[in-house]
């Protein structure tokens, strides 16, 4: 192969002077060369109404919040991720009010769950937080599946906020990525 | 403490270790509200009992 060394203020018309096929960089040519994952679809969907609050240690679902979606092949993954506003309230009864939070899909499968605990002063207090949870599965089918929180409160209150009109608007939504693989 | 608040507080004050779901709508306190509890324990505790506790709050 002849070779031209180029001086600095030399340059090649690379429509008449340029034979033959360029090798790929590193990182290849885009799709053609290696095979990245892909997010084929999103959907996200957001808390409507005010607020779900629970006082009870069973967990029970977060209304107004499902987010759906339909994957196009059995072999594509769902990658979910769940972000939330919430409040722990002692409601005069516990010092220590303390809950958990629960992604689920629509088998009730558990995905993903997280435990909030506080240690307030006084009963009549209150602490706000953030969270997030993620969970990135198979699900192995081409029918709709879906999303939603569940809550529940093993001392105190627990409260999930959505949108009140005034003060917070989408502070608790969940995103559905349909990735290739 | 909100009016969501005062009637939580007034229900553990009334009925203690009650468990319920409640979904909410807006920042209305009102009866509407205190019959769309979903209780999970038992319930004896009427509205006005419950908005005589929230006023002495």
């Amino acid at each position: 192969m002849a070779l031209t060394r180029l001086g600095p203020n030399q340059l090649i018309n690379l429509a008449s002077n340029v034979t033959g096929t360029l090798p790929a960089g590193n990182g290849g040519t885009g799709s053609t060369t290696f095979s990245p994952g892909k997010v084929l679809q999103l959907v996200t969907a957001h808390k409507t109404d005010a607020n779900s609050l629970s006082t009870s240690s069973s967990a029970a679902d977060v209304s107004n919040l499902t987010c759906a979606i339909t994957p196009s092949a059995t072999s594509s993954y769902v990658y979910v991720t769940a972000n939330f506003v919430y409040q722990l309230y002692g409601n005069t009864s516990s010092t220590t009010p303390h809950g958990q939070v629960q992604l689920l899909n629509n088998a009730d499968t558990v995905l993903a769950k997280t435990q909030f605990y506080e240690n307030i002063s006084n009963n009549s207090y209150s602490a706000d937080g953030q969270g997030t949870l993620e969970a990135y599965y198979n699900p192995n089918t081409t029918s709709q599946i879906s999303f939603n929180l569940a809550i529940l409160a093993s001392a105190g209150r627990m409260l999930i906020y959505g949108d009140d009109q005034s003060y917070t608007t989408k502070p608790t939504q969940i995103t559905v990525m349909e990735i290739s693989v | 403490m909100t009016d969501l608040d005062k009637m939580t507080v007034s229900i553990e004050k009334l009925q203690p270790n009650s468990e319920y779901t409640l979904n909410s709508d807006s920042s209305t306190v009102n009866e509407t509200l205190f019959n769309s509890i979903n209780w999970i324990s038992e319930n004896n505790l009427t509205w006005s009992q419950v908005k005589a506790e929230m006023d002495k709050l």
